[in-house]
């Protein structure tokens, strides 16, 4: 009866045309207090925790480089540049795209960072290109999923920490499935748009891109040179590109004015306002559920039930889709990851053949509505109306299912690295 | 949107179980802590588990940090969110500083002596310290020596300089680090093993237990440098154990094992690993009585620093350790009744109203200001709004490249620019949400708009504003609340060691601004940003 209750009412706050992010609070307060300890402060304190998390640090400036660059020079020219090598290829630049978050996912870790990253400075190229919209955002969106299998990768980590696995061996194990994607993607981009006109090759264009985009091409160079040579984190890397894109637009490319970043910045902030309040009552539900011990209840359901490791494989890729819709990453492996791992275990698959295929299942959460986190950052970081981005996503959903049964059905494709 | 959010409320209202109830002969409560699966930590939380199998006492156990970090567990802890936690000294110091003290280089000489200092000369002391916090000391666990790895053998300080060392918050960790002239870098746990591959770190310092089970692969030696000693707590909420029959307060305390036997446990285990690590290759170097008197003379000037520093009754916890030192040296226990003293348990009190008041002050000024000039209000505002985001962004940025620069240069990092980085971020993100409002941008599903006749729009305009603000005024109430409760419970960021209140007061005071925005939008419709903006 409280459920129905809340249905209208939430039904009402819709035609009342509230923001999402008064719907997700009032859902949240409604939560904490009906369903859990019946203190609506508790909301407040996970808001809190949620917002004070230096992992999301890098949102904010990656997003902020990105403004940079394309309110200056270093987008264009770096679009020059693949738009000149990309040209014999139909569909090139699509491959380029996905091909840059396989690239990026190897040092980022994480798949919010990986799509803005890369999407700040190919979304709009793409779109300039006449690629379309929406494989344009799909593809982002799916690309910036590599993040988390492609080592290094914070799930991993956090598996290999809650299971007692092998940190090293999940960095091994995760390369074969990241490829398998990366591969899936790139074939599914090069086909999408394998009517996409192509040219032959201008040397003297090629050329005279490269040379003018000699400092937006050195960019990358330095955020991966940087992170592989230790001299900075993923995180910091997000500051290091900031100030970078300001000092090659302000002093050599010369486009771009202190007031322009002002603008810059402003805009960035409306962006991250947008968006951060809803991804920290986001971020609060599944604090939530795991508080009032939801997904752990699944488990257990399971546990009970399934006798077979076909059923167990079925029933545990099903529960860790359900989940991803509505948790984090990191918050469904703390709690998943040590009830189920032992019963994979029991039924004789391996830990990190086991926690290869969470990942990969839990990577789709992050494309799934509502709780979606690439959904939600590029419906804002993108500009992009929020059923635009889910429809978007569908094709590349379907692509990592196929990824998924591959994945758990063949462990050598994980473990062949191991030996 | 709306077919969006609707599956989550159906599944939280059937997924959902319900509260725990608070019978009157069963008392419950949540368990946190951090646990690597497999550790003597794991084992002992299982027989805390099977040891209150039968006893009214129903405990839901989260032992992997499914509840967050240990600031997080703590903050959980202190508000009864949390009724029990195993905490490490590290992470405890955040809510008795005076913890710090304990982890100081060089300030014990054997297991043996810290052993009989605890159980003599400091379970009392802090018992009370706890108790002043609202937290119940239930025992001290065990993690043991602290210990140097690298890609190198660290025999002398001098081995150590100018490497770059990952050390945790602590400031006695810090200030260690920073006398053997290492460049000391914080790092998260899901930095650490990334950042020992890449080389952003070559090291750092640890426990030979949470050694073996996260970071002994990525060193190629182990300097047992045994600079200071580790222990953790078990720690419960006073008023929730205040509550409990005193047979539940038997069990719960009990449960866990005796001091003796988790320590036991403990040590047991680190023999076995150092001896694994050997037989793995890992080189294992044991200090010289010269080379460990080196260690000494370079590390004993943090000891007066880090007391001047702490304040409090830092120097007093240090007195009692040097006291008891003497003691065990002359074997000597002191007599039975004299180190126990009664502690007074002092939960918040005036100051969270105080905080309140004057928060509810600064509230009506600024409604008066709105309903009176609300165009000049929100012109004034959005100012505001704006130089709080951009400030926001200059400190993120600034903070966070400022200490590679830093790093780069000079070798050392700059100690709590991420966290600071943090700060920026919080104050862009949340001041960004009214230049959001300001401009009609935020995620607004629009499914619906057109069910309302063209008539009706005036009246619903308002009537979408008022919500909205009167929402933002409930939420911005709520935090003002939790803001006076971190500022009376004195809560303060670990790395920065800077109280926290003033940061989280950006949520009440952004969320304040917001509903002063979207009410003065409700009576003056004619400001609101140009219709169209909004997006789904």
């Amino acid at each position: 009866m409280t459920a129905l209750l809340l249905v209208l009412l939430l039904l009402l706050l819709l035609w009342l045309r509230q923001p999402v992010f008064v719907l997700l609070g009032v859902a949240a307060v409604l939560a904490y207090t009906v369903w859990g300890d019946g203190e609506a402060r508790n909301l407040i304190y996970d808001v809190w925790n949620s917002s004070n998390s230096e992992v999301l640090v890098s949102i904010p400036l990656f997003i902020l480089a990105g403004g940079i660059m394309s309110r200056g020079a270093i987008a264009a020219r770096l679009v020059e540049v693949m738009r000149a090598l990309a040209r014999p290829i139909p569909g090139g630049l699509a491959l380029a795209t996905v091909l840059s978050c396989g690239i990026f996912a190897a040092i980022s870790g994480s798949s919010v960072v990986t799509m803005l990253a890369v999407g700040s400075i190919l979304y709009p190229a793409l779109l300039q290109s006449g690629y379309d919209r929406r494989f344009a955002l799909g593809a982002l969106c799916a690309g910036g999923t590599l993040g988390i299998i492609i080592p290094p990768s914070i799930p991993l980590i956090l598996y290999g920490i809650a299971t007692d696995t092998s940190i090293s061996d999940l960095f091994l194990a995760g390369f074969g499935p990241g490829l398998l994607l990366l591969t899936i993607f790139a074939i599914y981009a090069v086909w999408r748009n394998r009517h996409m006109p192509s040219e032959r090759w201008d040397g003297a264009e090629i050329l005279s891109a490269l040379r003018r985009g000699a400092f937006a091409l050195a960019m990358p160079a330095l955020i991966l040179g940087g992170i592989y040579s230790g001299i900075f984190t993923v995180t910091e890397a997000a500051a290091v590109a900031v100030v970078y894109a300001l000092a090659v637009e302000l002093l050599v490319h010369r486009e771009m004015s202190l007031s322009d970043l002002r603008d810059v910045a402003l805009d960035t902030g409306k962006l991250l306002g947008g968006l951060f309040v809803v991804l920290a009552l986001a971020l609060s539900l599944n604090m939530f559920l795991t508080y009032e011990r939801v997904p752990a209840e699944l488990a257990a359901v399971i546990q009970d039930h399934v006798q077979s490791k076909a059923l167990f494989l079925v029933a545990t890729n099903l529960l860790l889709l359900l989940v991803g819709c509505f948790m984090d990453v990191g918050s469904a492996i703390l709690v998943l990851a040590p009830l189920l791992t032992p019963i994979a275990e029991g039924f004789g698959m391996s830990k990190v053949h086991f926690g290869i295929m969470m990942i990969v299942n839990l990577e789709i959460g992050y494309l799934t509505p509502p709780m979606g986190l690439n959904l939600i950052v590029a419906t804002t970081a993108f500009r992009e109306q929020f059923g635009t981005v889910c429809r978007a996503v569908l094709p590349w959903i379907g692509l990592m299912l196929l990824a998924l049964v591959l994945v758990a059905l063949f462990p050598a494709i994980s473990l062949f690295a191991l030996g | 949107m709306a077919r969006l959010l609707l599956p989550l409320l159906l599944i939280l209202s059937l997924l959902a179980p319900p509260t725990m109830a608070q019978g009157s002969d069963v008392l419950t409560g949540r368990a946190a802590a951090n646990t690597p699966p497999g550790s003597p930590w794991d084992r002992q939380w299982g027989r805390f588990r099977d040891n209150l199998a039968g006893q009214p006492v129903r405990i839901e156990f989260f032992l992997r940090s499914e509840l967050g970090g240990e600031e997080a567990m703590i903050a959980g802890l202190r508000r009864n969110r949390i009724q029990i936690a195993g905490l490490t000294l590290q992470g405890l110091s955040s809510a008795v500083p005076e913890l710090a003290v304990l982890t100081l280089p060089y300030l014990f000489e054997s297991e043996a002596e810290v052993d009989f200092v605890y159980e003599h000369y400091l379970t009392a002391p802090f018992r009370r310290l706890f108790r002043q916090r609202g937290l119940e000391l239930l025992q001290w666990t065990e993690v043991g020596w602290t210990n140097l790895y690298a890609d190198r053998p660290l025999l002398l300080p001098a081995d150590a300089a100018g490497l770059k060392l990952r050390g945790s918050p602590n400031p006695a960790a810090q200030g260690f680090l920073s006398a053997i002239g290492a460049d000391a870098v914080p790092l998260g746990i899901a930095d650490l093993v990334p950042a020992l591959q890449t080389k952003l770190i070559q090291g750092g310092l640890s426990g030979v237990v949470f050694h073996f089970f996260v970071t002994r692969k990525y060193a190629s030696d182990f300097t047992l440098t045994q600079h200071s000693y580790d222990t953790g707590a078990l720690v419960a909420n006073a008023a929730w154990l205040a509550r409990a029959t005193p047979e539940q307060r038997r069990a719960v305390a009990d449960a866990f094992g005796s001091a003796a036997t988790t320590r036991g446990e403990v040590r047991a285990l680190v023999a076995g690993q150092l001896k694994t690590m050997a037989a793995e290759g890992v080189r294992v170097h044991v200090l010289t009585p010269d080379q460990r008197a080196r260690w000494v003379e370079v590390t004993a000037p943090v000891h007066e620093a880090l007391l001047n520093e702490l304040g409090g009754d830092a120097r007093a916890i240090y007195d009692a350790i040097q006291r008891g030192k003497a003691a065990f040296r002359a074997s000597e226990a002191p007599p039975p009744g004299q180190a126990e003293e009664a502690g007074e348990m002092m939960l918040p009190g005036p100051p969270k109203t105080v905080t309140l008041g004057a928060a509810g002050v600064l509230a009506l000024a600024l409604a008066a200001f709105a309903l009176a000039a609300p165009a000049r209000f929100l012109a004034g505002l959005g100012r505001a709004e704006k130089a709080l985001c951009l400030g926001g962004f200059l400190i993120m940025a600034v903070a966070v490249f400022a200490d590679v620069v830093w790093r780069t240069v000079t070798g050392r990092g700059i100690v709590g620019a991420l966290q600071l980085g943090v700060v920026g971020m919080i104050m862009s993100a949340y001041f960004g949400a009214g230049l959001a409002s300001a401009t009609g941008t935020h995620l607004r599903p629009r499914a619906f708009d057109r069910l309302v006749a063209p008539g009706w729009e005036p009246a619903m305009v308002r009537l979408q504003e008022a919500l909205t603000g009167l929402f933002c005024l409930g939420f911005a109430i709520l935090a003002a609340d939790v803001t006076a409760d971190s500022a009376a419970l004195g809560e303060t960021f670990p790395v920065l060691r800077a109280v926290l209140w003033p940061v989280q007061a950006v949520l009440p005071l952004a969320f304040l601004a917001l509903a002063l925005r979207h009410l003065v939008y409700a009576l003056r419709p004619d400001l609101r940003p140009a219709a169209g903006e909004a997006k789904e």
